[in-house]
């Protein structure tokens, strides 16, 4: 193995650095090359693998474990619905992070036997770790929604997982009648991108515009309020006037049924009468983190914030939706965000390397029209037991049309930069 | 008449101050080029670890930078002159510019943090 005079002095640091610190040492450090397992190859995940395999310059062995071969992103699966984006462009796959270090394994993790640390896989092959990264993104309660079900997702599609979901759901407003009623429903909280549903429903106002302009878009919430409400409606206003209506649950009285064969959705105020319609249940951590038995009575996992190290198990870290990180919310760039945080405190544990303060960043962007991007944003610390905001920001209603497309402008940028960040 | 030799060193005292003379200069010059080559190792060192914490901080900046350098919606901030990047910061620091993703950003930045970052991003070569 050829080093660099600054890699080299980087190692030689480590191991200074370890030898002063050997009282402390972890058992693993001085021992065969420390294996890294990633579960899940989203924003998290892979960003965690590469940053692991591109910073530890080989010392860590790094498995990814995914069951797709090409990832389509859930940011920006709504402006592929709108039209903005085709298909294919939402899409990556994993051959660059093979080829820089990354050991990626097409296959579902079934279990993680702790006692052993090892993961078993869809194959039965048992892959052994010395820190275990658990970033499996969300599953659905599909039964939080009355009626709904995994068969009614191919009447409404959630599409909350991208992928051939938002194809479905695309393909089930365009086929809507003249006319018709496209309904539209909000998961609770805490929920995958908390602007997302609003920015689905303006994407959606916005093909319907063009292509079915009489048709109208109903909006049953399961919240009071929701994520940039007043930027959402404002634009709503402006953009698609009289097209849509949004009830919170202190005016539909709660959702009593969904019915996939009669398209029907039942509510105290009425029953709404649907051509289309998106259901976005309850959610919770991926199954795996449910299996592997690090979720809380929520469904979520709890995790230190200085590491993103599981409260149950500190040889297992979580990040991404999976994870509950406080006044972060459950997003892709929050994910990324976490994963590289992580990525230091596992080269730290396993091999040593120094590790510095850690710092999380959050930005949310969404598309209302054509040049038409909000964003808001944040700041965090590791608090002692929570992540704390320290500074927010937010766009500002009445912002004038150059701003607005310079936000949209720069959210395509940034969805350059973080899918290059992390699929390499 | 005054014998003035006494006042004079003797061979052996010329020699020895010579001697002397001649090591202490080549011990000066050791000891002044020993000290600044240690010392433009030290520089080096300390440059060095100024792009190691610069790398680090800078996964907070690729999110949305791409580090190839190619700008699409977000400006290259690859290769940028150490001073440029300095001041852009500072200016977004004091929100004299006032994108909110940056002036957050910057606001959580030292002025040590900032300085590691223009030094890492000016080293790295865009592709």
């Amino acid at each position: 193995m050829k080093f660099s005079r600054r890699q080299f002095s980087f190692l030689t640091g480590a191991s200074a650095l370890t030898l002063g610190l050997s009282a402390n040492a972890p058992a693993v450090f001085g021992a065969a090359r420390p294996n890294v397992v990633v579960i899940g190859g989203g924003a998290g995940g892979a960003t965690a693998a590469r940053y692991i395999a591109k910073d530890s310059k080989g010392a860590i062995h790094v498995t990814l474990i995914e069951p797709s071969k090409r990832y389509y992103t859930c940011f920006f699966s709504n402006l592929y619905i709108g039209g903005f984006r085709d298909y294919a462009s939402i899409g990556h796959s994993y051959a660059t992070l093979a080829t820089q270090g990354v050991n990626v394994v097409h296959d579902w993790a079934v279990s993680v036997d702790r006692a052993k640390k090892e993961v078993v896989l869809g194959s039965g092959a048992r892959v052994p770790y010395d820190r275990l990264i658990v970033s499996p993104g969300i599953d659905l309660k599909y039964e939080s929604v009355p009626g709904y079900s995994v068969a009614a997702a191919g009447v409404f599609p959630h599409a909350w997982k991208s992928g051939t979901q938002a194809q479905l759901l695309k393909a089930r407003v365009e086929a809507m009648k003249e006319g018709g009623n496209f309904v539209m429903i909000p998961p609770p909280n805490p929920f995958r991108c908390p602007p997302g549903p609003y920015e689905r429903v303006s994407m959606i106002a916005h093909l319907l515009k063009q292509k079915n302009p009489k048709a109208k878009i109903i909006v049953l919430d399961q919240k009071e309020k929701f994520s940039k409400q007043g930027l959402f409606q404002e634009g709503w206003e402006k953009h698609y006037p009289g097209m849509i209506e949004w009830h919170p649950p202190s005016v539909h009285g709660g959702i009593k049924n969904v019915n996939a064969q009669t398209m029907e959705i039942e509510t105290d105020l009425d029953t709404f009468k649907a051509d289309a319609g998106s259901v976005v249940p309850a959610q919770m951590a991926g199954n795996i983190a449910q299996v592997a038995g690090l979720t809380n009575e929520k469904g979520w996992c709890s995790i230190i914030p200085a590491t993103m190290q599981s409260k149950v198990d500190e040889n297992i870290h979580v990040i991404g939706d999976a994870s509950v990180a406080s006044a972060m919310p459950k997003s892709g760039f929050a994910a990324n965000s976490q994963a590289k945080v992580c990525a230091m405190a596992v080269r730290g544990a396993l091999t040593g390397a120094k590790t510095f303060a850690p710092r999380f960043a959050n930005t949310c962007w969404s598309l209302i029209a054509t040049n038409d991007g909000v964003k808001v944003g944040a700041k965090y610390k590791a608090g002692e037991t929570k992540i704390e905001a320290t500074e927010k920001f937010i766009s500002k209603t009445g912002e004038k049309a150059s701003l607005r497309k310079q936000t949209y402008m720069e959210s395509e940028g940034w969805y350059a930069g973080i899918t290059a960040d992390i699929f390499g | 008449m005054l014998d003035i030799t006494v006042l004079l060193p003797s061979y052996m005292r010329w020699l020895e101050y010579w001697v002397f003379l001649v090591s202490r200069t080549i011990f000066a010059a050791v000891l002044l080029i020993g000290f600044a080559s240690s010392k433009a190792v030290a520089n080096k060192d300390r440059n060095e670890e100024k792009i190691a914490f610069g790398e680090y901080l800078s996964g907070e900046c690729v999110t949305c930078h791409l580090i190839s350098g190619t700008s699409k919606g977000i400006p290259s901030i690859v290769g940028l002159e150490i001073k440029t990047f300095v001041s852009v910061m500072h200016a977004y620091k004091a929100r004299k510019l006032d994108n909110k993703v940056m002036t957050t950003i910057a606001s959580a930045l030292s002025d040590e943090e900032i300085e590691a970052l223009a030094i890492y991003f000016a080293s790295v070569k865009p592709r």
